[in-house]
């Protein structure tokens, strides 16, 4: 054992150890994250490369700053400067608030075109699931609501979030159906949404996420955290925009169909049935940046209204059945107006095939669709 | 694969058994004879140590953070037949069973990694943390060996083998760290905690492989010597297809035990 282990010795520092090359630069480039005063959310298409900037109403156009986070090593710099461009302000008043972004990597080699466009914009209240966002690459639906400018303010967009690019890293799709969350015809008024649990896979199993609940929400995805663990793929999930009204209800059409087996972490669960869940959260946003996830959205002691649907509410129905649920106090806050006016409170919705997928806990399978949601607010 | 080499060794072993333990007068007769012309035969049992590496490492490879060899074994049986009659230069042919195992971990960086569903889809990119990488390869190797000795109780070898992979296992995992999907401009996936990834590129192994081979033998009584050779491998491990990981890699083995010379 002993020459065992002075060969090993040898060999280790002889083959291995003394040739250890000089730290090649690093090849990554891409745009990771974006950040800035004004941004409320930044929706990055890594297959497009198209970076949604959406802002706040009132932002000031002409100087933007956007904080990019980048690979280790890799530069940014948009393709033509333009006056009013300093540091990490950029002037975005001109051609459709659009410009395009070149990031260079650490070593040179690769240089990815980005086109950023800013998105001034207040969240609709009234959800159709009527659109998708045009996409080229993009290997999954996603949803959006338009809603034109009037004459007081701007247009009102929203681009719905779903746990979709976190299920393309399985392998285990061939289309944008085979994803947890899909557009679909058939709804209670022209197009929904159809939110199933599915499957990960073995490459699911490996990472200990069993199963994906089809999950539509207002807010954020950040594929970088999805398979960092159990509390990593929480806080994938970011919920909130910015609100500058008082919610009093939310309502809408859901049909819903449980999966017959309910598994947790992979275990099946005899004599579980799985449910599916809406709520809604409104919460104290004292910074842009700040953001409830998948770890304390119903927990936080920021919050003020939460709506919920109570369990016994969930039904299993293939009839358009219509759900109604209140918003209420939370933590014995109250709306403070000025705050309000300066959007200092944020909204999320949620919606999940699995009530618990978030914990990777549900049945595969198990089906909600959803249509025609209206987020009533006080009149003010 | 793992039934033909228990076929093998018990075949190899039943060969010797028979060889010595019955005809042990025609034996002495008809190894004596062949002795006379020239001939020698051998029996080898050792353990190799080594590693099946990159060389040089790549610039993806950091840092090696542990090394185990594995247990290694292997046996051969050789023919020698020296070619003048002092018997200073001679030839050998060999037949080998072998192992060459390792299990390494990495820090790497921009290392090209893909991880395969079994449902057949794919997670390719680049992965830059940490790499755990076993190898445990079974090979049917035939050594063409020149021999020169040096002295009664010295003699040195080398001299080309060829390899057939008997059995293949190249896998591992990825942890803590990143990858970059699909390339490196692709978004970015931690990885970090419980989260790991496995990999598997054992089918990806290539059948048939070559190298040179050279060491030493130490007569140490009438019958038995003590050997060490160092084998090294001069086509990569992996088929000529293969372009995950974008570095060949060879292996480089030690191989030291006892052999018994009739």
């Amino acid at each position: 054992m002993k020459i065992k282990t002075l060969t090993s010795y040898f060999f280790v520092t002889l083959v291995l150890s003394s040739c250890i090359q000089e730290e090649a630069l690093n090849s990554e480039a891409a745009i990771d994250g974006c950040t800035g005063a004004d941004v409320q959310l930044a929706n990055i298409n890594p297959d497009e490369k198209i970076v949604d900037v959406y802002v706040h109403q009132g932002a000031n156009l002409a100087k933007q700053e956007l904080i990019f986070t980048l690979p280790e090593g890799a530069t940014i710099k948009p393709n033509s400067s333009k006056e009013g461009d300093s540091d990490n302000f950029y002037n975005f008043s001109e051609e459709g608030n659009s410009r395009m972004f070149t990031v260079t990597s650490e070593d040179g080699e690769y240089q990815p075109t980005y086109t950023i466009n800013i998105k001034p914009t207040e969240l609709p209240t009234s959800y159709h699931f009527e659109r998708l966002l045009d996409t080229e690459k993009t290997p999954y639906h996603i949803l959006y609501e338009f809603a034109p400018s009037t004459s007081q303010g701007v247009s009102k967009v929203l681009q719905w979030s779903s746990g979709n690019p976190g299920f393309a890293l399985t392998g285990m799709t061939n289309n944008p159906t085979d994803y947890p969350t899909v557009h679909v015809g058939g709804g209670y008024n022209g197009k929904c949404v159809k939110l199933e649990t599915k499957d990960t896979g073995s490459f699911g199993a490996m990472v200990k996420m069993y199963i994906a609940a089809g999950n539509l929400f207002i807010g954020n995805f950040d594929v970088s955290k999805a398979l960092a663990g159990q509390e990593g793929a929480l806080k994938a999930t970011t919920f909130g925009f910015q609100f500058y009204k008082h919610p009093k209800e939310l309502k809408g059409y859901y049909k819903y169909k449980a999966g017959p087996v309910y598994t947790a972490n992979g275990e099946v669960q005899s004599g579980e049935k799985d449910r599916f869940d809406i709520y809604a959260i409104m919460y104290e946003a004292e910074d842009n940046s700040f953001m409830l996830d998948g770890t304390n959205a119903r927990t936080s002691d920021k919050l003020v209204y939460l709506a919920q649907l109570k369990a016994e509410d969930a039904l299993e129905t293939d009839q358009w059945t219509e759900f109604k649920i209140p918003f209420e106090p939370q933590n014995g806050k109250t709306i403070n107006e000025q705050k309000l006016q300066e959007g200092k409170y944020k909204l999320g919705i949620v919606f999940s095939s699995s009530v618990y997928g978030d914990y990777f806990k549900g049945a595969v399978g198990s089906t909600l669709y959803i249509d025609e949601v209206e987020l009533s607010c006080e009149e003010n | 694969m793992k039934k033909y080499s228990i076929i093998f060794i018990t075949l190899l072993l039943s060969i010797v058994g028979t060889t010595c333990a019955n005809a042990q007068e025609d034996r002495t007769q008809s190894i004596i004879q062949s002795y006379l012309h020239g001939w020698e035969y051998s029996l080898k049992a050792g353990f190799s140590i080594g590693g099946t590496s990159p060389l040089p490492l790549p610039k993806e490879i950091r840092k090696i953070d542990s090394y185990a060899p594995g247990m290694a074994i292997s046996i051969e049986g050789n023919a020698t037949k020296w070619l003048n009659k002092n018997k200073v230069w001679g030839l050998t042919l060999g037949l080998r069973l072998e192992n060459k195992n390792m299990t390494t971990e990495a820090t790497v960086k921009n290392y090209g990694m893909k991880i395969i569903n079994n449902n057949g889809g794919e997670l390719e990119g680049l992965w830059t943390g940490g790499v755990k990488t076993k190898v445990k390869n079974s090979y049917l190797t035939v050594p063409i060996l020149a021999n020169y000795k040096i002295s009664n109780r010295w003699k040195l070898v080398a001299g080309p083998y060829l390899s057939y992979l008997l059995e293949g296992d190249f896998s591992g995992h990825v942890y803590e760290g990143h990858l970059r999907t699909p390339d490196p401009t692709g978004s970015r996936v931690n990885f970090s905690g419980e989260s790991v990834a496995t990999y598997d590129f054992s089918h990806e192994l290539r059948k048939f492989q070559w190298g040179i081979q050279f060491g030493g033998e130490w007569r140490a009584f009438k019958h038995l010597n003590v050997y060490a050779d160092l084998t090294w491998g001069l086509n990569d491990i992996f088929q000529k297809d293969f372009n995950t990981i974008t570095f060949a890699m060879y292996p480089i083995y030690l191989n030291v035990g006892f052999g018994y010379s009739f």
